[in-house]
């Protein structure tokens, strides 16, 4: 390997490197942490992938990391036959209920004040609670 | 050459030390038992989990759960209350309904709901 291939070699490695320093904009939490819910709500996804069972699938899985995280998640199988008895079949017209409604129908709002505090750095994409209401 | 060896040694050792610590993960908050593969396959096989599976399958693990002094999963109450009234037998849903909301607090409004439709569906 002549001087030439090493130093592009080099180069590229320090390329490498380097591309990691790319600092992202930091999301902001601040809407969240004015208004910490206690539960979440999960609804039926759209399905735009191939497989049919898309969705249902994902339901299934969901619940676990945001249960571990300390939210109450509201059990998936109850909340989707409740909504297809309320006529409500797809879940494009499950989405589109007014936010008002589903709060009325599925959580008085309610203050929780986490009793594991988490400075601002440590939250990631879901602050972990883990301790569950 | 010894000197080499033994100083490998010690960075290998101080390296796995390091290591060992990325891996300790926290301790799952509750017991899930079979309640998400049973949740799937309900979704996606609904032969293999008829509500009277459910039934069996859900009591079993509460059973268990409560045994081992492990705190029940969220929603794990209510499944079983909602495969209970499909399975024929609204006492045990109501039972279960109540049950879930005592644990959680937060589902009290959605599991008054659906204990008023089990009285109106009773009758």
């Amino acid at each position: 390997m002549n001087t030439r291939q090493r130093y592009l070699g080099l180069l590229l490695v320090a390329a490498l490197f380097l591309a990691g320093c790319a600092t992202t904009k930091p999301y902001d939490y601040s809407a969240y942490q004015q208004h910490p819910p206690t539960s979440i709500l999960v609804l039926p996804p759209l399905n735009k992938s191939v497989a049919v069972n898309a969705p249902y699938v994902y339901l299934s899985t969901i619940r676990v990391p945001l249960a571990e995280h300390g939210y109450y998640v509201f059990p998936v199988a109850v909340v989707e036959s409740f909504m297809k008895d309320n006529g409500l079949s797809d879940p494009a017209e499950m989405q589109a209920v007014p936010l008002a409604r589903l709060n009325a129908i599925f959580a008085p709002m309610r203050r929780f004040i986490p009793r594991s505090t988490t400075g601002a750095r440590n939250i990631t994409w879901c602050p972990r609670l883990r301790q569950s209401s | 050459m010894r000197g080499t060896t033994r100083l490998g040694a010690l960075v290998l050792g101080a390296g796995l030390l390091v290591l060992s610590g990325c891996a300790t993960q926290p301790q799952p908050l509750y017991s899930w038992g079979d309640y998400q593969p049973l949740i799937y396959k309900m979704y996606v096989k609904p032969g293999e989990a008829t509500p009277a599976e459910q039934v069996t399958q859900l009591s079993q693990h509460i059973d268990k759960a409560r045994a081992a002094r492990q705190k029940i999963a969220p929603g794990v109450h209510a499944q079983l209350g909602y495969m209970a009234y499909l399975d024929g037998k609204p006492a045990m849903a109501a039972e279960q309904f109540t049950a879930e909301k005592q644990l959680y607090p937060s589902s009290s409004e959605f599991m008054n709901r659906a204990l008023a439709r089990l009285k109106t569906g009773a009758q």
